[in-house]
């Protein structure tokens, strides 16, 4: 392909590590262009996002009012903001889901509900003890969860006909070193765990690579690293021969992931079917730093969109710290723990009051990312309605750490494959129907269960 | 149904389905190491569990990279956090991901750009003409050797030497050489600590050769690559006699580096790994601010390990009982302490040494055991009984919802009278005896590990009873307690198990109960002092052999 088709303006030259990055105004650079692809509709692939924010949900605040047709993000007298109201503009590209559990929780080892909250949310599976038992406050200090979750196990199935199989992004998603468990919830499978990238500057360095300008630069960095990985991936290759079992799958995992690398390095944008692929400056913020966590946020959520609008990787997923968060949101005046907040729900109005600030901050930022996958034409629909982006939680009510009615929200239709502008209740339906559906939605027919197959009754019915 | 309790725990109905103990505590007492290991099955040669695969940790990965091209090269930045048992560096969980290999990359790449900036500096010749392909050969095999922490192959240095050749036909020198630098810092026998020896056919187990034991010795004690003594006396063939080992065990613990290891063991035994992110409650205005506070919390705990360490006589009594404190001007008035120290500067103390209780009492480790805003028996205790006894409590029941105490109430104000429905009822006491009596001893600390007299203006009762552990019996307040633990024969095993975890970076197996039990042996020889039981544990069998895998026990008889 010629690279000055691809519309990437000079000044987006990727400078390598530590070079010149520019201050956060610019990201207006990552509007995608309005211009849209003449590629019809049904050229482009079905995406799948994971949105995780934790601890949680005050559900009166978060329960849509009204039918399944026709309802309202607003409760009457209500004191605080309806969690869900910031996504008024998309309610009819929405599935509103009530009643969905995650029964798994009450089955298997452990018994901290933040260990299973996360470990049981994505895989549906039953957790996994590690050498060293149980350990403080019932964790599983080295556990792991029991099977790949849904992310992983689509991107699987997908692998191949994308440059990434998937990208994991984190904001101040920082591992807790004694509760891995707590900590992660993307899994290739037990005890592979698949952590975010927290650092916006990182992603762009790592997944955007191929797409900055083909400077000289950038072709003789992609020429370096091919020599030096080809004579890295022999290497492994070698050692694998002398190891034991459980030694070779650490250094095969490795040598996967080093073809991931390098995959990254061939990444090129089709400037004609994605003309919203621009590739942005990215600014340098503290990744580990709270303060940034709003701007973090939105970076990785604009890099998120870019990477899908790049037709990088059919899947992908955005961490908001952690199972347990731990983030003060000191910018909504709020000076205690979220977590800590979450063990006052039940007792204290003005703790709830704060939570349903804290979600409907989440609210609006879900709604973000909304808007930039519908703001991607792809043929005469956008990004957003040939995707699915579920917004999911550890917990359902977070003071009890309870494992009933788990909010969820689907986004967008995934080409058709789900009739959005709905408000679903569901009489307490696993999550592992809800993971069936989205296998099938994605494109995924053979599969009839997902995770841990004595709690599964099927596809949830209805959702199409 | 969800069982939801806020004062009361819980019956004893539902422990009755979800867990084995029956609620008498000598049941949970472990044996002694020295009597639970199998006489004949350790009689009959070397026995040692099977070690995983260690990737280098960040902490490891750094040290290397400053020890092998110098300080002024930064290594890994933003890297994913090592996660798992209680140590960073346990084998199990270190299944390395994209991101890891991309931050590889990456930290390689800067790190050879760094070091081949001044390229005769770092080939130790100039690689000029008819002098260029002798002068990058000798530095290949010498640079290779204390990056592999073992001479090339070989196949292997025909590799480098050949692709060097490729790459010079587009490059200049410092491009080809900065290329095969950063291919060294990518592969697997930098990143990995291979251990490959092949074991004799029907043995189980494979004496570690020269080089594995430097490497071994060397990230034990050190946490960095090995120096090039070690790398010279593997290469002599002389690191597999224990006296020789031992000599070189010595060596490397006069050094500074032993110290920030030792550190590192009891920063996260101790669980104060995360002080720099604990948030407190900030109920006045000086009670708690992290980067203020956190930074001489810190330098208290280390200074105090330093002392117990190395200054002092290193046992287990002295750990855990010592009057003897560290703190500077700034530390001291955070704490309410009266102390002689002026400006930045910790100075000893033992004033007021009968309210402390060595490690237990310093305020990091207080503030970290400990809630936001309030003591908390229950961390507290666990830590005891985890940490220093060795042993699991019962799992609470899967249907019960763990909450928090309830608050202050009527007549039920302190953390010990909201505590009480623990002892008073049967089903929560079962298990909630094991642990919150140990915790209470703390209570004289607040959240902040700040002494304090009173709660809610009663006077502090940190009295209670230890059971399910060798030293059962009541004590009045901290000191008591920890003088208790500090004769257990239990707590020296736990604290054999856990550095014999963190030296081989594993949880213990069966296989490895005779190590155990003679480490357990040599310790009590050598009075509980925790030096000593360093020096044991790199002369173990656990340390100088290593199980070997079955399959690859197979291959073996197959290629024979």
């Amino acid at each position: 392909m010629n690279p000055r088709k691809t519309p990437i303006s000079r000044r987006a030259v990727l400078r390598g590590a530590g070079g010149a990055l520019v201050a956060l105004p610019l990201l207006d650079a990552m509007w995608p262009s309005r211009k849209a692809s003449a590629a019809a509709s049904s050229l482009f692939r079905k995406r799948f996002v994971v949105f995780f924010s934790g601890n949680g949900i005050i559900h009166e605040n978060w329960r849509p009012v009204g039918t399944e047709n026709d309802f309202v993000f607003h409760r009457a007298g209500a004191k605080d903001p309806h969690i869900l109201s910031p996504l008024e503009a998309f309610k009819r590209k929405l599935i509103v889901l009530d009643g969905i559990d995650v029964p798994t929780r009450k089955m298997g080892p452990g018994a901290n509900g933040h260990d299973k909250g996360m470990g049981h949310m994505l895989t549906g599976a039953l957790l996994r003890v590690g050498p060293s038992g149980i350990g403080d406050f019932s964790h599983l200090p080295d556990g792991t969860a029991g099977g790949p979750s849904i992310d992983q196990a689509i991107a699987a199935r997908l692998a191949g006909n994308a440059r990434f199989t998937s990208l994991e992004l984190g904001v101040v998603s920082a591992l807790d070193t004694k509760r891995q468990l707590t900590s992660r919830m993307c899994y290739r499978d037990s005890f592979e765990v698949v952590p975010p990238e927290n650092d916006p500057a990182e992603v762009f360095r790592n997944v955007f690579f191929g797409l900055a300008e083909d400077s000289q630069d950038a072709a003789r960095l992609r020429r370096e690293r091919r020599s030096v990985l080809d004579r890295v991936r022999d290497d492994f290759k070698r050692m694998q021969g002398v190891l034991g079992p459980a030694d070779r799958r650490k250094l095969e995992a490795h040598t996967t992931a080093i073809r991931e690398v390098e995959n990254a390095l061939e990444a090129r944008a089709d400037g004609e079917k994605f003309p919203a692929c621009r590739v942005p400056n990215v600014p340098t913020l503290d990744p580990m730093d709270e303060k940034n966590y709003p701007a973090l946020g939105k970076l990785q959520m604009d890099l998120l969109a870019l990477s899908l609008a790049c037709d990088l990787t059919p899947v992908a997923s955005l961490q908001w710290s952690t199972g347990q968060s731990p983030v003060r949101f000191t910018w909504l005046d709020q000076s205690e723990s979220h977590h800590g907040l979450s063990h006052k729900a039940d007792d204290e109005a003005a703790a709830r009051s704060h939570l349903s600030r804290i979600d409907h901050w989440y609210g609006q930022q879900f709604s973000y990312l909304l808007t930039k996958l519908d703001a991607i034409q792809e043929g005469d629909a956008t990004l957003l309605d040939h995707s699915v982006v579920m917004w999911v939680n550890e917990q359902g009510n977070g003071d009890q750490h309870s494992e009933i009615d788990v909010p969820y929200v689907l986004a967008g239709g995934c080409h058709g494959a789900f009739r959005t502008g709905r408000y679903l209740k569901y009489p307490h339906r696993a999550a592992n129907d809800l993971y069936v559906s989205l296998m099938h939605a994605m494109g995924i027919e053979d599969v009839q269960t997902f995770g841990h197959a004595e709690v599964c009754k099927g596809a949830l019915p209805g959702l199409g | 149904m969800i069982v939801r309790l806020r004062h009361a725990c819980l019956t004893g109905v539902l422990l009755a389905n979800t867990t084995a103990y029956a609620g008498e505590p000598s049941s949970l007492v472990p044996a002694k190491l020295t009597e639970s290991a199998d006489v004949a099955f350790c009689a009959a040669g070397p026995r040692v569990g099977v070690s995983p695969l260690r990737r280098l940790t960040r902490f490891e990965y750094n040290n290397t990279v400053s020890d092998l091209l110098g300080e002024r090269v930064a290594g890994l930045q933003s890297f994913p956090e090592e996660g798992g048992s209680g140590f960073d560096n346990n084998a199990d969980l270190s299944i390395a991901s994209r991101i890891h290999a991309q931050k590889y990359l990456s930290a390689a790449e800067r790190i050879a750009a760094k070091a081949t900036a001044d390229l005769p500096k770092l080939l130790g010749c100039k690689p000029d003409g008819k002098r260029e392909l002798p002068c990058i050969r000798r530095w290949l095999k010498t640079f290779g050797e204390r990056a592999w922490r073992r001479p090339l192959s070989r196949a292997e240095f025909k590799t480098f030497d050949d692709l060097y050749h490729n790459l010079r036909k587009e490059d200049d020198p410092t491009t080809s050489v900065r290329l095969i630098l950063t291919a060294l810092l990518e592969a697997p026998r930098f990143l990995y600590r291979i251990e490959e020896s092949q074991p004799a056919a029907a043995h189980e187990l494979v004496a570690l050769d020269d080089y594995e034991v430097a490497t071994r010795l060397s990230y034990f004690l050190w946490g960095t690559t090995p120096d090039t003594i070690l790398l010279q006396k593997a290469r002599q063939g002389r690191l597999h006699r224990p006296d020789d080992i031992l000599k070189q065990a010595r060596r490397l613990m006069k050094d500074v580096r032993v110290k920030i290891v030792v550190r590192r063991f009891f920063d996260q035994w101790s669980g104060v790994t995360l002080l720099e992110r604990l948030q407190k409650e900030q109920k006045k205005p000086q009670t708690w601010k992290t980067l203020a506070i956190a930074p001489l919390l810190r330098q208290q705990f280390d200074r105090f390990i330093d002392h117990v360490m190395w200054e002092s006589d290193g046992t287990i009594a002295t750990l855990l009982t010592t009057p003897v404190t560290f703190v500077n001007k700034a530390l001291g008035d955070y704490l309410h302490m009266e102390t002689t120290a002026e400006g930045d500067a910790f100075v000893q103390t033992s004033k007021d040494g009968d309210k402390r209780a060595g490690i237990l009492s310093l305020a990091g480790f207080l503030a970290m055991q400990a809630k936001v805003n309030e003591t908390s028996p229950i961390k507290r205790g666990m830590f005891v009984r985890e940490q220093l006894l060795c042993q699991i409590p019962p799992p609470p029941p899967p249907n019960l919802m763990m909450t928090d105490l309830p608050p202050p109430n009527g007549d039920v104000q302190t953390v010990r009278e909201r505590l009480e429905d623990h002892r008073l009822d049967m089903g929560c006491n079962k298990c909630h005896k094991l642990f919150d009596p140990l915790g209470l001893a703390f209570e004289n600390f607040d959240t902040y590990g700040a002494w304090r007299d009173k709660e809610m203006n009663s006077p502090i009762d940190a009295s209670g009873a230890i059971v399910a552990s060798d030293v059962d019996g009541d004590f009045n307040n901290l000191p008591e307690m920890a003088a208790r633990l500090a004769r257990s024969q239990q707590v020296a095993d736990c604290m054999v198990r856990q550095w014999f975890r963190f030296a081989l970076g594993r949880t213990e197996s069966k296989a490895d109960q005779c190590a155990l039990a003679e480490l357990s042996r040599r310790f009590t020889r050598d009075g509980h002092r925790i030096p000593k039981l360093l020096e044991a544990i790199v002369t173990s069998e656990a340390f100088l052999y290593r199980a070997a895998d079955r399959t690859q026990m197979a291959a073996v008889e197959v290629a024979r």
